[in-house]
């Protein structure tokens, strides 16, 4: 992934030349192909809908009033794009499977680090379950670090709905790590231990 | 100890976890994806290109046509405050208390519209109009709505730059109404709703299904939503006062 600095994306948006178009599109492409695979689960059609999303973000780049965010308003674009195209086409069956989410924990470790390790995994477990409307905006809140009321004007939406959306998702993730440890503790205590 | 930790949903904690998903799910931008986005961009500025080089007598038309209309429900608007603030007329005398004129107030849900409508810096902030803009090429919308209300201006509700809903204003002298299309159909009319709701900046509440029609309340005014073969629709009353079931006696009109 190229990581580029906010300064260099603005001169960049600004520039917004076929060269600078390009430079953009090999520092996100990546990941915003992330996102819209973790919403659509099918590599090929997560791959049109990404270049869809810059066509459409470059072809109208001149509204973008804030050019450091070119990150997070292409990934609400690309998003939305996988959204409506989920509505569209409700007779998706096949679906890919992800890669497994484990962040790879080493023997060396520390306990408390190999425990970490273990709560990274089940969030971003529980992050593959979140319905995409919710994902979009923990990704705009905790990946772009963005604020509600900056969600709320990229989305169109009240900044209540986002508070709401934010709080479900939230709900869903600590549920879901709750549940994890809770099945781990009912094992221990039944003499799971090793 | 590391035996008796409980695990905490914090924010660094779904931050690391959601670095790292989106990190394993990337994929690298082949040069062939970027051929496909720069031709595509190439045949774009090539298309505008050309319109820009013909004169389109079309185009003028529905231009000019949407300037008239704006400035004939402009013409309404102001007529309408001038009779509401100057019930006598031009020879009547002015109340001496401002608290006896009895002034047109236009709720804060139908003024949120008009800002963004008209306020260039809001309608594109972030390049992503909040609520909607002026439907340059709108579909046929009824002239009349039951009620004396009167079709003003066809809006398209945008939603990251997309049209998703086509809307059009009607006005009755003390309400103002908004008729919203949603194609294709959608099966889920509670979606509809609610997907409506946020788009509008609307609280959507007391959802309730009457006779084919779902009834709500958005913000503090009655709406009204039902299905058509081909798509959803709502009305929604944006100031002034309506009641529920002249609502239904609109929407029956449009089947």
């Amino acid at each position: 992934m190229v990581v580029m600095e906010q300064s260099e994306v603005k001169k960049l948006v600004r520039q917004n030349d076929n060269e600078a178009r390009r430079a953009l599109f090999e520092a996100f492409y990546g990941r915003t192909f992330a996102v819209v695979y973790n919403i659509l689960r099918r590599r090929e059609n997560a791959e049109d809908i990404t270049q869809d999303a810059f066509i459409k973000a470059f072809q109208s780049i001149d509204q973008l009033q804030d050019q450091a965010k070119f990150g997070a308003w292409l990934t609400v674009i690309a998003s939305n794009l996988a959204r409506n195209y989920l509505k569209r086409e409700k007779k998706i069956i096949l679906t890919d499977e992800l890669p497994e989410t484990s962040t790879g924990s080493f023997s060396n470790d520390t306990e408390e680090e190999a425990l970490r390790g273990l709560e990274i995994d089940r969030v971003r477990k529980a992050i593959r379950k979140l319905p995409p409307e919710q994902y979009q905006v923990v990704v705009l809140q905790y990946y772009h670090d963005l604020k509600v009321e900056e969600i709320a004007s990229m989305l169109g939406i009240r900044a209540g709905t986002v508070k709401s959306r934010l709080f479900r998702a939230r709900e869903k993730l600590a549920g879901e790590l709750e549940l994890e440890q809770g099945s781990t503790c009912h094992t221990n205590k039944g003499g799971g231990s090793d | 100890m590391t035996e008796d930790r409980k695990p905490e949903l914090n924010n660094e904690l779904i931050c690391n976890a959601l670095e790292l998903e989106i990190k394993a799910l990337e994929a690298p931008p082949d040069p062939d994806k970027w051929e496909r986005v720069a031709s595509a961009l190439e045949k774009d500025k090539d298309i505008r290109l050309f319109h820009l080089s013909r004169f389109n007598w079309s185009r003028v038309a529905i231009a000019a046509a949407a300037c008239l209309v704006l400035v004939v429900s402009g013409i309404g608007l102001v007529r309408n405050f001038d009779i509401t603030m100057t019930p006598l007329a031009d020879d009547a005398a002015v109340p001496e208390a401002a608290d006896e004129v009895e002034i047109f107030h236009m709720d804060e849900e139908s003024a949120d519209m008009e800002i963004m409508e008209e306020d260039p810096d809001r309608a594109t902030y972030e390049g992503i109009p909040p609520v909607g803009v002026i439907d340059p090429s709108p579909p046929a919308w009824p002239e009349s709505l039951p009620g004396d209300y009167y079709f003003s201006t066809a809006v398209i509700l945008l939603e990251a730059g997309d049209p998703v809903y086509s809307g059009a204003l009607y006005h009755n002298g003390s309400a103002d109404l908004l008729l919203v299309k949603k194609d294709p159909l959608e099966k889920d009319l509670f979606g509809f709703i609610e997907h409506l709701g946020g788009h509008m900046q609307l609280d959507m509440r007391d959802v309730e299904r009457v006779n084919g029609f779902v009834r709500f309340v958005a913000g503090e005014k009655p709406g009204l939503a039902w299905q058509d073969e081909s798509r959803n629709q709502a009305l929604l009353v944006l100031s002034g006062q309506e009641a529920k079931e002249k609502l239904k006696v609109i929407a029956a009109s449009l089947d």
